[in-house]
């Protein structure tokens, strides 16, 4: 099979848009610093480099095919050297269909294939139409699980979970998307001149300074300013991140189809993707305290699919982070949810001893000194920083967040899930299978072994993002900790002596 | 130690080779002879420093380098469980791994330029895991770490036949 018939035309424009313009800035400045040849030669070569651009997309296109049968999705690939990729079904992980808004209006989709091997997206198709790439989907899908049926014979797909507008709106206001701090980080330097205007607006009535000047900066206004600058900052960014999450989550729907979850999202390009439930290698809860308060949590499902390395939003692939199986709900909705994928039991989790929240509160309150003699002597090298004191400001929030820390850290043994939780800003609870476990560590740093704690690390093979990270029950007792990591291993050894799982994929080439 | 799954099946208590201590001091003396050098650089083109200045710093940055590989060596431990390979290591944050015989992708024994000079070899053992997916066992006698490895293999095989993530 081949791409879509506008992917060659996408391919060879884009292609010679690259080629053209590199060839233009090469010649032109060879014939300007170099003088070699001159700027009609560079007008001459540049049509030229265009057409080999566009002739080698349009043969990348028709050297492009795809064929999915025999449980095997082939792709053959590559104009001069060329690759046979075979992906065997049964060890995919994740497909994936995006289509931006031209794509929408043209009937067309992206698919991505992913599998727990490799560093990045295993398989794209960019791009097909849009019954094809639904095809492809419900293809893989079938061919991933071990039992064949035939397609659409079964009910119709139930939607599980839909995304209300109170939901939708607590959960843009509570995520944070690192992006909105880059493109502020990018907009900040272009519009310098306002930026500071406004700033210096902004902090006028509460006693700013009235420029910009060093001079002005070194008193208490500069401190107010500072103070302004970082909250105007922070909403900015806060404002920027609802936005994009609002657009990015607009009508979500999560569907069970057979033993897939198919998620559907997004206001003007649609994403929609599969998370295999025999392929859950982790259950990652995640409460942001507003949404704590108010009684809503959100759910995530880790599976070895996705690649390292983060969010790639930038260039044709997009994110490759693994998704939210549901971004917001009320906590019991959630919980149920989360129950319906990995039968866990209630979680009671054991909170750290007392004396872990002494070294909470130790560990703030060397950071405001350390902070106040860092001011001190920046004041004595600088000349005089009045406002050296500001950070001891702080100090009375020092034994509030030792106890927040403290409070909202705890682990939970059951009887196949071990579960660690941990934040206070963003409470993380993270369910882990036994027979997902990978290595178990002990780790006990010079701080922890005065006061005879420890840190207990369960690793899985879960995507290595931000969100994916390995489950840590800190501060617990040395012992304990020990008796865990045995308890981890022996049910590990004792499941997976009993029970061979076919579908699930090795990591191994 | 106090070990949870000791039973008949764990194989001894094993130290690596006493030669790695002299392998990682290689790695204080790098970072002294960077600094010399350093020091040189920045006394020759920035700023005049008191001369003494670059060496003590670089003997003590090499002494310091010294005693954590004697620190190092004395800490490092592993043994061969029952269901996983045990290490025990770190000299600030003691780290104790378990890696379950099931879960081992596939293992290396490496040697690099440094390693050959002192006649040693290393192992690395690979998980599926997401983070600490793979475990090195340094400072091994170049068959005492191919004995490692191929016993790890056996191990891994016998642990179970099917995939591991």
């Amino acid at each position: 099979m081949k791409l879509h018939p506008l992917a060659a035309v996408r391919e060879a424009g884009r292609r010679a848009l690259l080629v053209g313009s590199s060839v233009l800035f090469f010649t032109t400045m060879a014939a300007t610093t170099l003088h070699v040849g001159d700027v009609g030669l560079a007008l001459l070569l540049t049509p030229v480099g265009a057409l080999l651009g566009a002739v080698y997309g349009a043969a990348y296109h028709l050297r492009f095919s795809y064929e999915l049968d025999g449980g095997t999705l082939a792709i053959q690939s590559g104009v001069l050297s060329r690759t046979d990729r075979a992906i065997p079904l049964q060890r995919v992980q994740n497909v994936d269909l995006r289509q931006s808004l031209l794509q929408r209006l043209l009937g067309l989709a992206v698919v991505r294939v992913e599998t727990a091997g490799g560093g990045q997206t295993e398989a794209v198709l960019d791009f097909v139409s849009r019954g094809e790439a639904e095809r492809l989907q419900r293809g893989i899908r079938s061919g991933t699980r071990t039992t064949t049926e035939p397609d659409e014979a079964g009910p119709a797909p139930s939607p599980l979970f839909e995304l209300g507008d109170v939901e939708l709106g607590l959960y843009a206001l509570t995520s944070f998307r690192p992006r909105s701090v880059l493109v502020l980080l990018l907009a900040a330097p272009v519009g310098l001149g306002a930026a500071g205007n406004v700033l210096l607006q902004a902090a006028a009535p509460l006693g700013g300074p009235s420029s910009l000047a060093p001079s002005a900066l070194a008193s208490v206004a500069g401190v107010v300013l500072a103070f302004v600058g970082a909250l105007l900052a922070v909403l900015t960014s806060i404002a920027l991140s609802s936005l994009y999450t609002l657009v990015g989550y607009y009508g979500f729907a999560l569907t069970r189809v057979e033993d897939d979850l198919v998620y559907e999202r997004g206001l003007v390009r649609r994403y929609s993707g599969s998370i295999p439930l025999s392929k859950v290698q982790m259950l990652t809860v995640s409460e942001h305290v507003l949404a704590r308060r108010l009684g809503y949590a959100g759910l995530r499902v880790e599976t070895a699919g996705y690649s390292r390395g983060g969010d790639g939003g930038r260039g044709r692939g997009g994110s490759s982070r693994p998704d939210s199986a549901v971004p917001l709900a009320t906590r019991e909705r959630a919980s149920s949810l989360a129950r319906s994928i990995e039968p866990f039991g209630p979680l009671e989790f054991e909170r750290p001893p007392k004396r872990a929240r002494r070294r909470y509160a130790a560990r703030y309150l060397a950071v405001v000194l350390l902070l106040t003699a860092l001011l001190y002597g920046v004041g004595v090298l600088v000349g005089d920083l009045a406002y050296w004191p500001a950070p001891l400001l702080f100090l009375p929030f020092v034994p509030v967040a030792a106890h927040e820390k403290w409070v909202n850290r705890g682990y939970h043994v059951g009887p196949e899930h071990v579960a660690v939780r941990d934040g206070f800003w963003r409470r993380t609870t993270r369910i882990v299978p036994y027979d997902r476990l990978q290595t178990v560590d002990v780790r006990r740093t010079v701080f922890q072994r005065r006061l005879d704690l420890a840190s207990l690390v369960v690793d899985t093979a879960s995507s290595g993002s931000l969100v994916g990270a390995p489950a840590v029950a800190h501060d617990v007792e040395t012992g304990t900790v020990r008796g865990l990591q045995g308890h981890l291993r022996e049910r590990l050894s004792v499941l997976r002596a009993s029970r061979f799982v076919p579908g699930s994929s090795p990591r191994n080439a | 130690m106090t070990d949870p799954t000791a039973d008949a099946a764990d194989g001894p208590v094993e130290r690596l080779h006493p030669r790695v201590r002299l392998l990682w001091t290689v790695g204080g003396l790098v970072v002294g002879v960077l600094v010399l050098v350093a020091g040189w650089l920045v006394e020759r083109f920035v700023l005049s420093l008191p001369v003494w200045l670059a060496p003590a710093t670089a003997t003590v940055l090499f002494l310091v380098g010294v005693l954590l590989a004697l620190a190092r060596y004395r800490v490092w431990r592993f043994q061969l469980q029952g269901d996983a390979l045990y290490l025990e290591r770190g000299v600030f944050t003691r780290v104790e791994t378990a890696v379950p015989y099931v879960r081992v992708q596939h293992i290396d024994t490496q040697r690099g330029p440094v390693d050959r000079l002192v006649g040693l070899s290393s192992i690395v053992v690979y998980t599926a895991g997401s983070r600490g997916a793979d475990v090195t066992v340094p400072g091994l006698a170049p068959d005492r770490a191919r004995r490692l490895r191929d016993r790890l293999r056996d191990l891994a095989v016998a642990a179970e036949p099917g995939d591991a993530v």
